[in-house]
């Protein structure tokens, strides 16, 4: 079996795919940094648990998904609605949405109209190119609900494109 | 939309994907930033090597299997030992009696591997001897710092006043050590009363979570597979958001 990885050997590694993954999640980019932080510093704690014959990246995504579900609850919780992850469900929300999310790349735009739940499936399978599997191993669903919500994702997220490269600029 | 649309469509959906794929990161700058800010979180005597100047070069992988091993061997854990008598396999109150008594102090080498999948290694070696006897009470439930070797081991553990919130925390750290130790060497009746020791001291510590990780793991060791998974479940809808909920289920995994 390799030896497990210290934690400045994670952190060479995977710093850049621990931030983009909370960015793909919805966390907001002031947020990111933090959010980055704080999931080493518990990987610090976590590291001797990890199996290292299997591969990291879906290890760490699903810690980065629920520190993201946790985040982006406390957001909500606070009221602090300008870049939440629901997906809308009025087209004066979707207008909302649209507008807020200008400044934002086209991707990371469509990504926000994807329920999280949906979206972690999607971000592993059509992102990071994770089997379906394994996906639902990671994140504790059973296999047929992993397809079904990637197949959801794929919708929203398509739909989101194309709704999204319509909208004029402001 | 016509089908010319839904193809353009799907071919714009591709290519973000891809270009997903191949996006950066945080500048250099700021993994440097990041880095200096992790180090500054890491409890003390935790800190590892960070990286260095360089933070993006690529790992020294020929001297990767090295460098974690001396990193886990500076991080040397202050154990609370139970006594001889633990090894020699006595019941488990007695064991618990003996958790529970003034502790001996030594210090253990902390695996470099995992400690659930770590192969059950020799008995940890005493590496200093016991401390003399001593009536102040904020001394028996702590390790003590003293040090045999002259070469550093990382930074000092501060003293902290008994009773405090750091006290209790030490005090849970150590019998987490000592039962991550003992389920590492197969040992798995000293690892249970480590968790029962820590359910008796810290019934709502601050390392619950590990605390259950740890009885999970060594009920699935001790072949106790069905205490293990209702004590998993529990901790499922206990802490259904744990980060190390992953940890349970792949102990009670098929």
């Amino acid at each position: 079996m390799p030896p497990v990885p210290d934690l400045s050997e994670v952190f060479r590694a995977e710093c850049d795919y621990v931030w983009n993954t909370f960015r793909r999640l919805g966390v907001r980019d002031a947020d990111v940094k933090d959010l980055t932080q704080e999931l080493f510093i518990s990987l610090q704690r976590l590291l001797p648990t990890y199996d290292p014959s299997r591969p990291i990246r879906p290890w760490l995504f699903t810690m980065a998904y629920r520190m993201a579900l946790r985040h982006n609850e406390r957001r909500r919780r606070e009221h602090l609605t300008d870049e939440i992850v629901d997906t809308p469900d009025s087209s004066e929300d979707l207008e909302k949405k649209v507008a807020a999310s200008e400044s934002r790349d086209l991707v990371l735009r469509a990504l926000d109209f994807v329920e999280l739940e949906r979206r972690a499936v999607f971000v592993l399978a059509d992102i990071d190119e994770t089997p379906v599997p394994e996906i639902a191993d990671q994140l504790g669903i059973p296999l047929n609900t992993a397809y079904s919500r990637l197949r959801l994702a794929r919708q929203d997220f398509r739909s989101a494109v194309k709704r999204l490269t319509k909208e004029p600029r402001s | 939309m016509s089908d010319l649309e839904e193809e353009r469509l799907d071919q714009l959906v591709s290519s973000l994907l891809e270009g997903e794929r191949q996006r950066k990161g945080p500048s250099e700058t700021q993994i440097t930033d990041l880095w200096s800010a992790v180090e500054r979180g890491l409890p003390p005597g935790a800190a590892p090597d960070g990286p260095d100047a360089s933070p993006q070069e690529a790992p020294d992988v020929t001297t990767g299997t090295s460098r974690a091993i001396d990193t886990a061997l500076r991080w040397k854990i202050g154990a609370v030992a139970v006594g001889s008598a633990l090894i020699g396999g006595a019941g488990g109150a007695w064991v618990h009696a003996q958790v529970a008594a003034t502790p001996q102090v030594v210090y253990v080498e902390r695996p470099a591997q995992p400690v659930a999948m770590a192969t059950p290694a020799a008995t940890p070696t005493p590496v200093i001897p016991p401390p003399p006897p001593s009536s102040n009470e904020a001394d028996a439930g702590r390790p003590s710092t003293t040090k045999r070797s002259s070469v550093p081991r990382g930074r000092p553990v501060p003293e902290v006043p008994s009773g405090s919130p750091d006290a209790l925390l030490a005090r849970e750290r150590s019998l987490l050590d000592m039962g991550r130790t003992a389920l590492a060497r197969g040992d798995t009746s000293a690892a249970l009363a480590a968790v029962a020791a820590l359910e008796k001291e810290a019934p709502h510590g601050q390392l619950v979570e590990e605390r259950e990780v740890l009885a999970v793991q060594t009920l699935v060791t001790a072949n106790r597979t069905a205490e293990a998974r209702r004590r998993a479940a529990l901790f499922k809808m206990n802490y259904p958001s744990s980060p190390l909920l992953p940890v349970v289920e792949d102990a009670v995994s098929p």
